[in-house]
């Protein structure tokens, strides 16, 4: 059995979280046998809104940084394809992830080759129902192509109608309302934890906020919400001028998915003496980023899902690269970031096509320099990496 | 010939007495000339986006990706380039047709010049869309992306308006750059000049279903090739795929198999999924005791034509939507088994390009569900540049053909 737990840095702030996650496995099995389903998706891109109003429990399957679901997913996809997708694949064949095995159906937004793959294999080989939504590519900020708003909403009726199907519930708009309001809280109190690490004296580093939200990928997000609240509760009973100023170099994350247990180049980073502070990752901040606008009692919800998830900063598989760069040259400004380490996947090469650009916006709009990281789940780059990063750091200043 | 000057010829085997594909073959080699000559627009496009719309604009189809590849890698034998693509900030893990297409264009050493970067993408092909990007980044090109949505039947209705508008918006943005506007009748015109070319792959894939098989595996993967490249010209394209088709109609009439073809009931060999840069496999498929009877590289561009008796619009949009490689991996292959079991194979290969995350990503499941439906025996080969897997794939082919001939 696959380590299913989540390696919290803060334990005692986090106790009742790591509790609450602990017990989801039994308490996933309960509500199945009880007739719940469960629905697992992948991509960010996919609201799970849509799978909460239909009364089923999502689990965002994001799970990585492990070999043998690499070497295992490898039986499907070739060993020059990104070990995420081959990871996705593999976990379910491996079957001692407890998540994979719980699924009782996928929900796979249609983003990126590797996305579609997952997709196709288990449907044919692992003999279980899979829901795609599709997605516009090429869309842009400034709305030039309103026809691409309006092809997904249709793609999002669709889902819903067959999620709907599968779950064998009529699902109405004040349904999905009231999923809206509870992933909006989740997204808002996330959103509170996230911004913490922009002052030199944070209570809680970034680490543990992205902990957090991979452990709100996996429990009910109605518990979920309660454990959030407990923290924000103990988070702002501490005084911060208390706490003394971290000098340690302020590094974004940023790059390929950062799965849950994937923390290979977390801790070198770290290890190496650096603080990161902030992310531009699909697990990480951007999946909490923008809530989705609730439209009055006469508005269709649907407009609401369709607007904030093809509008929220885009995955590089769409092609809309100024507003990546654009948010990723804020984040940076916010959290006085002094190091961007770029954390490619082997073979994602929708990121790694786009480092380039990225280098270049951080450093000629803030001088902000950039380290490129090409690696994938096997420990034998460790020394490299640490070397690599060891220098960066030396270079941007810091102590090592 | 001319062109055997070209290093990368001296180790393939053409078919020296069919005159018709030096033609062919000069057209492509000759395009640049052809391309100053004519004085239109140059839209480069990546390889299964279709071209109708840039003819009905008025303008040249390029195809880099094919183009470049064929004349810097293939024959030219020419990687360099690929060093190129890295200093663009692709990777060296990269498909290398992409490496050699975008060291091409972003080293400037393009073979032909181009005004307007434009081409369609959708759920096929990753490093496409981020190549084109990339392109549009550090040229200073107009350029336009368009975009093809994902096929599910469920999806027809909006899928078939989302691709219409994006083709007014792309006929706008072409119009710009042209001048010249694109209307009803215009469409018409250009999907028929498609069809010409289309129709001409058509016949020039049932030649193949002949007992007696009249043209090398060679010669007919370039041809497949070429027709995603209309740089040529499509009257002039066209008019050499007739003489080939009769030249080879000739041959058929005569009982005249391929000269390259050393058996008398060879092994007929159907080569699928990514187009392979190691061209000495088509000779290596024969030298063995096979045949190539068809091949898939291009087929999406050609495996119907577009209606002509209904509005051009409606008929290109639906086209575009249930072209082959739109599908997901189990639909295209549904999708293309009619048209493998016309051209009667005994054993598949499927090709993968080292790098390529679509087609290799798929050939698990593609090669399952061959042998599902067509029982048939597959051969899973992968190829990076030219020469540096002839020797495994020497073997393999070999150890195939034996194992399966009659």
């Amino acid at each position: 059995m696959t380590e299913t737990t989540i390696d919290f840095i803060n334990r005692d702030l986090l106790e009742s979280l790591s509790t609450r996650l602990a017990q989801e496995p039994e308490r996933i099995t309960t509500a199945k046998k009880e007739g719940k389903k469960v629905i697992g998706y992948f991509c960010p891109h996919l609201p799970e809104e849509l799978i909460l109003a239909a009364d089923m429990l999502p689990i965002r399957l994001t799970f990585g940084g492990e070999l043998e679901p690499v070497a295992a997913g490898e039986d499907f996809l070739k060993s020059y394809s990104c070990p995420f997708a081959r990871s996705c694949i593999g976990y379910r064949k491996l079957s001692d992830n407890f998540y994979y095995t719980a699924v009782d159906a996928i929900c796979v937004a249609y983003t990126c080759d590797s996305m579609r793959r997952i997709q196709e294999y288990w449907e044919k080989y692992f003999d279980i129902p899979t829901f795609s939504l599709g997605i516009p590519q090429t869309h842009d900020r400034f709305r030039s192509k309103p026809h691409a708003k309006e092809y997904f909403k249709n793609e999002l009726k669709l889902l819903r109608q067959k999620l709907a199907e599968f779950s064998d519930k009529k699902v109405t708009d004040q349904d999905i309302r009231k999923s809206i309001a509870l992933c909006n809280q989740i997204r808002e109190k996330l959103w509170i934890l996230f911004e913490y690490p922009q002052s030199m004296q944070t209570p809680i580093e970034w680490r543990d906020v992205l902990n957090i939200t991979h452990a709100g990928f996996l429990i009910d997000r109605t518990d979920f919400i309660v454990e959030l609240d407990q923290i924000i509760k103990v988070l702002k009973r501490i005084k911060t001028q208390d706490i003394p100023k971290d000098t340690r170099p302020r590094i974004m994350i940023g790059g390929s998915i950062i799965g849950i247990g994937d923390h290979k180049i977390l801790d070198i980073i770290n290890r190496a003496g650096a603080n990161i502070v902030a992310d531009f990752t699909c697990t990480g901040s951007m999946f909490s980023r923008k809530r989705v606008s609730m439209p009055g009692i006469i508005g269709s919800p649907m407009d609401g899902l369709a607007e904030r998830y093809l509008y929220n900063i885009p995955c590089p598989f769409m092609t809309d690269l100024p507003k990546r760069l654009n948010r990723l040259v804020r984040i940076a400004r916010d959290y006085s970031v002094q190091g961007l380490v770029y954390y490619n996947l082997k073979y994602c090469d929708i990121w790694r096509a786009e480092f380039k650009f990225m280098k270049e916006a951080l450093y000629n709009q803030l001088s902000v320099p950039s380290l490129l990281i090409e690696t994938d789940y096997s420990p034998t780059d460790v020394g490299t990496i640490r070397t690599k990063v060891e220098a960066f750091l030396e270079m941007i200043g810091g102590q090592i | 010939m001319k062109q055997t000057n070209l290093p990368g010829f001296e180790r393939l085997q053409f078919d020296k007495e069919l005159k018709s594909f030096d033609g062919l073959l000069s057209l492509f080699l000759n395009s640049v000339d052809r391309v100053k000559t004519l004085g239109k627009k140059v839209v480069a496009k990546s390889p299964l986006s279709p071209v109708d719309p840039i003819y009905a604009a008025g303008a040249l189809a390029y195809d880099p990706y094919t183009h470049e590849t064929l004349m810097k890698s293939v024959f030219k034998e020419d990687y360099n380039l690929t060093q190129e693509a890295l200093d663009a900030g692709l990777n060296s893990d990269f498909n290398p047709w992409n490496l050699i297409m975008l060291g091409s264009v972003f080293s400037g050493k393009n073979e032909i010049p181009v005004d307007i970067y434009s081409t369609a993408c959708g759920c096929w092909d990753d490093q496409i869309k981020k190549c084109w990007q990339t392109m549009a980044e550090l040229g200073n090109s107009p350029f336009h992306f368009w975009e093809i949505p994902r096929f599910e039947e469920l999806t027809e209705k909006w899928a078939l308006d989302f691709i219409s508008k994006e083709l007014e918006q792309l006929f706008n943005f072409l119009s710009s750059k042209t001048g010249i506007k694109v209307t009803e009748e215009i469409l018409n015109s250009a999907i028929k000049q498609g069809n010409l070319i289309r129709q001409d792959m058509l016949d020039l894939t049932r030649l193949l279903q002949s007992s007696c098989i009249p043209m090398p595996a060679l010669e007919f993967y370039i041809a497949q090739l070429l027709i995603s490249d209309y740089a040529l010209e499509p009257e002039a394209l066209h008019s050499e795929y007739r003489k080939l088709i009769e030249e080879l109609e000739h041959r058929i009439k005569q009982g005249i198999a391929a000269p390259g073809i050393t058996s008398d009931k060879p092994l007929r060999i159907y080569l699928m999924g990514d187009e392979t840069q190691e061209f000495q496999l088509l000779n290596v498929i024969e030298q063995y005791g096979g045949a190539l009877v068809g091949c898939d590289s291009r087929l999406s561009l050609y495996y119907e034509t577009v209606k002509e008796e209904v509005p051009a619009m409606g008929a290109l949009t639906g086209w575009i939507w249930n072209m082959p490689h739109n599908k997901p991996t189990t639909a295209r292959v549904m999708a293309t088994i009619p048209y493998i079991k016309q051209q009667k194979p005994d054993a598949i290969i499927i090709s993968n390009v080292v790098g390529s995350r679509n087609l290799p990503g798929a050939e698990r499941l593609v090669r399952d569900l061959i042998r599902e439906e067509l029982k048939l025996p597959v051969l899973s080969i992968e190829t990076t540049l030219p020469r540096e897997d002839i020797e495994k794939i020497d073997y393999q082919v070999k150890a195939f053909i034996e194992m399966n001939a009659y």
